[in-house]
């Protein structure tokens, strides 16, 4: 797009930079590129095709419990992702989901068992110290201006090993009986026909868009991530928003874990280790970029393409192994296409 | 990233010159505080095992070692340039040698060539994508992290067992009187000698230092950058073998084992994870400094789970003294 | 030696109007996007001549020295160095092999590396070196020597070396590789007094070696001093090249913006029936630096001051300190009709009133992918929410507001901040700051890269709120700003506020004079 030139511009001098108008050979191809900035329709025609593709090929993929599993473990991932597309959008990223998740796992079960506190007391104890792990994170990542991606693995290595010190290495433990029906595929809400687990991603994603867009504090946080400089000029502080991000994001990684220990039954190390891929591959397919711009609908389309892939495929036999390759291709082909850095010339 | 994390300068700057003359010494000497670290752990260490078998220990010490070197010339090149890769290619050397090379009747010292060129490959791709595509490295080597671990776990979903002594134990025992520990570290350190005697070494530290002026002043920025990825690589395929000769096995699940705690390695050894600064000899005293630590834990007896802990504070820590004694000093007037 | 240019070229010239021709340039464009930087540039530089070219900012000097130096590839045109036609250098490299040596208006070194490395650099080939250690640093010294009086050590770090001594390595590694061509880029702004006569005294034996010199640069005494030609850009057009014995600065002025004078005659009748107000800020024994003399400011509401000085003499300090980045000594008031605040932070100010437009629009003032609206209304996005949450409506109305009395030219205020010319961009910025009701303005350079027409209405706007009791400083680094629109100029010099010119007293050039210090007398 171009300078419009109003008519009553005065303009006796010819100015400096010299515009043209953008030209009406801009094709669909423009046109199309103009509506994925604002609607993720790539992503949503790729979800179609993989679902419609699982629908015929697969025996029972297009059942409603088959249809609610997928949702479940969408939800899983979505809400694995709320903090990470906040911190992609003031520019880092969180690798300490792994360990968040599983000493949030452990922390309401053998920690819980070990110290003879309630359920309930256990999740109250989580919350302020995953908040205050991660917003270390945050500050430590900003105060010193390194790279997030030591701090926050080293941080999730520290608050699996805090849990560990107190509950032991041995793995025992399991989550209270009503926590399950949380992630039970063929659970409802409140009467509603929904898993809870869903309904509950639902909630987060309508506060998220909210918080994003409708709040002063939203409207910071993307300023932090544009602009770090200009924001800090704009009296935004942005080291707080660091803190902050990073903070959310710890708390909703022991959140998940702790959903995970109902949805799996049991804890184990590895818990945690599908949700960092996940996490971060979500937030980049969705078309979030390091600094935005970026959205939680965007993640939300992701973790649902993400996981729908990911089911036919293994409808296919695919393994482990197979999905770590896509997971590492995906993100690489997600970032080529939005996540480009300047050119060396153009940072001259 | 570099760039948008870095917080606004907005403090007022009334920074005095009383801790000058210090950061000004660290900055010849980066690997200053890792050698004192390293030299009070050994000795601490020493104290409490004083029957030692130095063989053995080096042996176990050279795979972080290699990883370390294998991490530096990345990190060098400047841009964030975090290779995360490392480990998963390590895994794969090891995985390369142990399950297809040596059963084929490739496990003579053709295999080194067969390796090195394998792995240098990996690197190099990724050097090609991140300068090809002006990605953040970090996300790049994260995505190849990803993928060369999936390839791991593929061609060898369980742990391979090397059936007859090759060379490669060698390695972890020793070549007559020479410990196998100084040659496995010796060898990349003699190639990294080598190539940065040349332009390349003057090259590589001016891109990571200041790639835009490296660029205006008609240096090639990007072979030198895929070329520093490249030579990772290959250090990362040596550092699979070292590994070989230690535990006489290669295991896909230990593809992450080594790369983070490489690149802590190397920043507590002084080197600027923002490039330009530093070298091989502070990533081998970084090593060193993070080995002891571990082997003191371990003679004092320190209970398993506060291991995790303990490592991620060094890593926090370490990074943490890297950025403050690599932070620029104010321009003066 | 392999990849160094040729060493000496073939016939030193006397005269430099009688030297051949080293480079030309032929009907040069470059776009990018729907922005033309360089519409059609063509001129010829002699071997032995230097030759300034002169232009507004934007008029597309920087982006010929970029095709030049291989950085930009132009679109169409063609580049012919020593007879050999071509249509661009495809990298930096490239260029320095023809023979095409730049410094840069930006000071590029590597701060990692000592000095002989820097004066050296990109003379090696990938694995080759260029030359032996011992011949680069005997050589390099020397050039060193040329240029400044107290040369640092060859193994010293660059880091620790003051601007204008990097800015000297910087200009040394380009005549250490024998240039056919040197292009100085705005390149002297960086230097101190004493470097910048020595670097003269070296472009004037490059020169009579045969050496061709392109010399960009907005001082007319440098100009004055030193070029044997000159050629005008305008519009991304070189409009004239004049004998450098034979101009006026009103004719070059007009060559360059094509228009009379910057303000009409009636505008400045209103400038000076400007009356003050009530003292709003005041500093207080400020010291700029531990060393410098302290002095006192007082700021009255209704008028415009502007502060002037040569780069980096410590106005930039100055303004920063008002809007509480804190100095040396001294401190900072905000006198109402209730009392005195101190500033001592930049939320103190803000709490005040004062406002501050920083000086780098991109670094400082941008967040490229967002939106004008949203750019407009950042920081006092509190005014637009509506019970808990924030109202688009409210922010579009507050915005609307500005779009016309700051005659802001915009699609939609949806849009995205980049699709507004730079003017319009500041503009934006300006009403950003506008929005949260200022008494004090504080402006770093808010003109600087920005077209005319753009600036116009940012005078007239300044003018205006002023009449209307709003107290301006403004940092410039255009004379004529200052000349036709300020009430009153501080002057500073070596981190000191060596001169105050009252609106009578002001001249161009006693304004320019005094940018050298009273002591020293233009060279």
């Amino acid at each position: 797009m171009t300078i419009r030139a109003t008519e009553h511009a005065p303009a006796p001098v010819a100015p400096t930079t010299v515009s043209v108008p953008a030209g009406r050979q801009s094709n669909g191809f423009a046109r199309l590129i103009t509506i994925q900035k604002q609607i993720p329709v790539v992503q949503l025609v790729l979800l179609v095709v993989v679902f419609l593709v699982g629908v015929v090929t697969l025996p029972g993929f297009g059942s409603p419990v088959s249809i609610a599993s997928i949702l479940i473990l969408s939800a899983l991932a979505g809400l694995a992702s709320v903090g990470q597309t906040l911190v992609v959008i003031i520019g880092g990223f969180d690798l300490s989901v792994a360990g968040f998740i599983v000493a949030g796992a452990l922390m309401v079960t053998q920690f819980a068992q070990v110290t003879g506190l309630s359920f309930f007391t256990a999740l109250l104890l989580l919350i302020p110290v995953f908040l205050v792990l991660g917003g270390l994170t945050g500050y430590i990542c900003h105060r010193f201006n390194v790279h997030p991606i030591i701090i926050s693995l080293a941080m999730g290595s520290i608050a699996l090993g805090l849990v560990r010190v107190v509950s032991g290495t041995a793995i025992v433990g399991s989550p209270p009986a009503f926590l399950r029906a949380l992630t039970s595929p063929i659970g409802g809400t409140f009467g509603i026909p929904i898993p809870p687990i869903v309904a509950i991603w639902i909630v987060v994603a309508i506060a998220m868009a909210l918080f994003l867009h409708r709040t002063v504090a939203g409207r910071k946080l993307y300023a932090t991530g544009a602009n770090p400089r200009a924001a800090g000029y704009s009296l935004v502080r942005t080291r707080w928003f660091w803190v902050g991000a990073f903070a959310f994001s710890g708390l909703c990684s022991g959140l998940v874990g702790v959903a995970l220990v109902a949805f799996a039954g049991s804890v184990d190390s590895s818990l945690g280790d599908p949700y960092l891929f996940v996490s971060l591959a979500a937030v980049i397919v969705g078309g979030t970029v390091f600094g935005g711009p970026g959205d939680y609908t965007r993640t939300i389309v992701g973790a649902l393409v993400l996981t729908t892939i990911t089911t036919v495929l293994v409808g296919y036999g695919l393994v482990k192994a197979d999905q770590q390759i896509m997971y590492g291709a995906i993100i690489l082909l997600a970032m080529a296409i939005y996540g480009r850095d300047k050119k060396l010339k153009d940072r001259v | 990233m570099s760039a948008a994390i870095a917080p606004p300068d907005l403090a007022p700057s009334r920074r005095n010159g009383q801790s000058f003359s210090l950061r000004a010494f660290f900055r010849r000497r980066t690997f200053a505080l890792a050698l004192l670290l390293s030299v009070a752990l050994l000795i601490l260490s020493v104290a409490l095992q004083p029957r030692m078998n130095w063989t053995n220990t080096l042996a176990s010490f050279a795979p972080l070692a290699v990883a370390a070197i294998a991490s530096t010339p990345a990190i060098l090149s400047g841009r964030g340039g975090l290779d995360i890769s490392i480990g998963p290619v390590m895994t794969l050397s090891s995985i390369l040698y142990v399950g297809f090379l040596d059963p084929a009747g490739l496990g003579g010292y053709e295999a080194i060539p067969i390796v090195l060129l394998v792995c240098g490959a990996i690197g190099a791709l990724n050097g090609l994508i991140i300068v090809g595509l002006n990605l953040q490295p970090v996300v790049v080597t994260l995505s190849t992290f990803f993928i060369i671990s999936g390839v791991n776990l593929r061609i060898a979903p369980n742990p391979v067992v090397l059936t007859d002594a090759t060379w490669v134990s060698k390695l972890a025992s020793g070549y007559g009187w020479l410990p196998g520990g100084i040659v496995s570290i010796g060898v990349p350190v003699l190639i990294w000698f080598l190539i940065t005697r040349t332009s390349f070494g003057r090259n590589l530290y001016s891109v990571g230092g200041n790639d835009t002026t490296a660029f205006s002043s008609g240096i090639s920025v990007a072979p030198v950058r895929i070329l520093a990825y490249a030579l990772g690589g290959c250090f990362a395929g040596i550092g699979g073998l070292v590994l070989v000769g230690l535990v006489s096995s290669a295991d896909s699940s230990g593809s992450s084992a080594y790369s983070l705690i490489a690149i802590a390695a190397v920043a507590l050894g002084g080197t600027s994870l923002s490039g330009g600064r530093g070298g091989m000899t502070g990533a081998i005293f970084g090593a060193l400094a993070i080995f002891l630590v571990q082997s003191v834990l371990s003679a004092a007896r320190m209970p398993q789970t506060l291991l995790p802990v303990i490592y991620g504070g060094l890593l926090v820590v370490s990074v943490i003294i890297g950025a403050l004694l690599s932070s620029k000093p104010k321009v003066k007037k | 030696m392999s990849t160094l240019a040729p060493v000496i070229p073939e016939s030193p010239v006397g005269r430099p109007s009688d030297g051949q021709v080293v480079l030309e340039l032929r009907s040069i464009r470059k776009a990018f996007g729907p922005t033309i930087a360089v519409k059609d540039a063509t001129f010829q530089l002699r071997a032995g001549e230097v030759h300034a070219i002169v232009g507004e900012n934007g008029s597309g000097k920087s982006t010929l020295v970029k095709i030049l130096s291989g950085i930009h590839m132009p679109d169409s045109g063609e580049i012919v160095v020593s007879g050999d036609v071509r249509s661009s250098f495809s990298r930096p490299g490239a260029a320095l092999k023809a023979g095409i040596a730049t410094v840069f208006q930006e000071v590029l070194v590597v701060e990692t590396q000592t000095v002989v490395e820097n004066l050296w650099l990109g003379s090696d080939g990938f694995f080759g070196a260029s030359k032996s250690t011992r011949a680069k640093r005997t050589e390099g010294a020397a050039a060193l020597a040329e240029l400044l009086e107290n040369p640092p050590e060859m193994d010293v770090l660059i880091e620790d070396l003051s601007l204008s001594d990097r800015q000297a390595c910087g200009i040394a590694r380009a005549i250490l590789r024998r240039p056919k061509v040197l292009i100085l880029d705005e390149a002297t702004s960086a230097l101190d007094f004493d470097t910048r006569s020595r670097l003269f005294t070296v472009v004037r034996r490059l020169s009579s070696e045969g050496v061709g010199v392109i010399l960009i640069t907005h001082r007319m005494d440098e100009i004055e001093d030193i070029a044997d030609r000159l050629t005008v850009l305008r519009s991304g057009e070189t409009i004239a090249t004049l004998p450098g014995d034979n101009w006026t600065t009103p004719q070059l002025v007009q060559l360059m913006t094509g228009a009379e004078a910057l303000v009409e005659p009636e505008e400045q009748a209103v400038v000076a029936a400007t009356a003050t107000g009530p003292v709003v800020l005041e500093a207080r024994g400020i010291r700029l630096t531990p060393s410098a003399e302290p002095f006192t400011f007082s700021l009255r509401a209704g008028e415009v001051v502007g502060l002037a000085g040569l780069e980096g003499q410590g106005q930039d300090t100055f303004l920063r300190a008002l809007w509480g980045f804190g100095t040396s000594a001294g401190e900072v008031l905000r006198t109402t009709g209730g009392g005195e605040v101190q500033i001592t932070s930049n939320a103190s100010a803000s709490r005040s009133g004062i406002a501050y437009v920083p000086r780098e629009r991109r670094a400082e003032s941008i967040f490229e992918w967002m939106s004008i609206q949203e750019n407009f209304s950042l920081p006092t996005s509190r005014q637009d929410r509506r019970g808990l949450f924030l109202s688009n409506k409210a922010s579009a109305a507050r915005f609307t507001n500005y779009i016309s009395r700051l005659n802001i030219k915009l699609g939609k205020p949806s849009d995205g901040i980049t699709t507004l010319s730079g003017g319009n961009q500041q503009k934006v910025i300006v009403a950003r700051w506008l929005a949260s009701n200022p008494e004090v303005l504080l402006l770093n350079d808010p003109t600087r890269g920005i077209d005319i027409n753009a600036k116009r209405d940012l005078y007239a706007l300044l003018r205006t709120l002023a009449a209307e009791g709003l107290a301006v400083v403004m940092l410039s680094t255009e004379v004529d700003e200052h000349i036709e629109l300020m009430d009153r100029v501080l002057v500073f010099h070596d981190d000191n506020c060596s001169r105050e010119f009252s609106k009578r007293e002001l001249t161009r050039e006693g304004l320019v004079s005094s940018f050298f210090g009273s002591e020293k007398e233009v060279a």
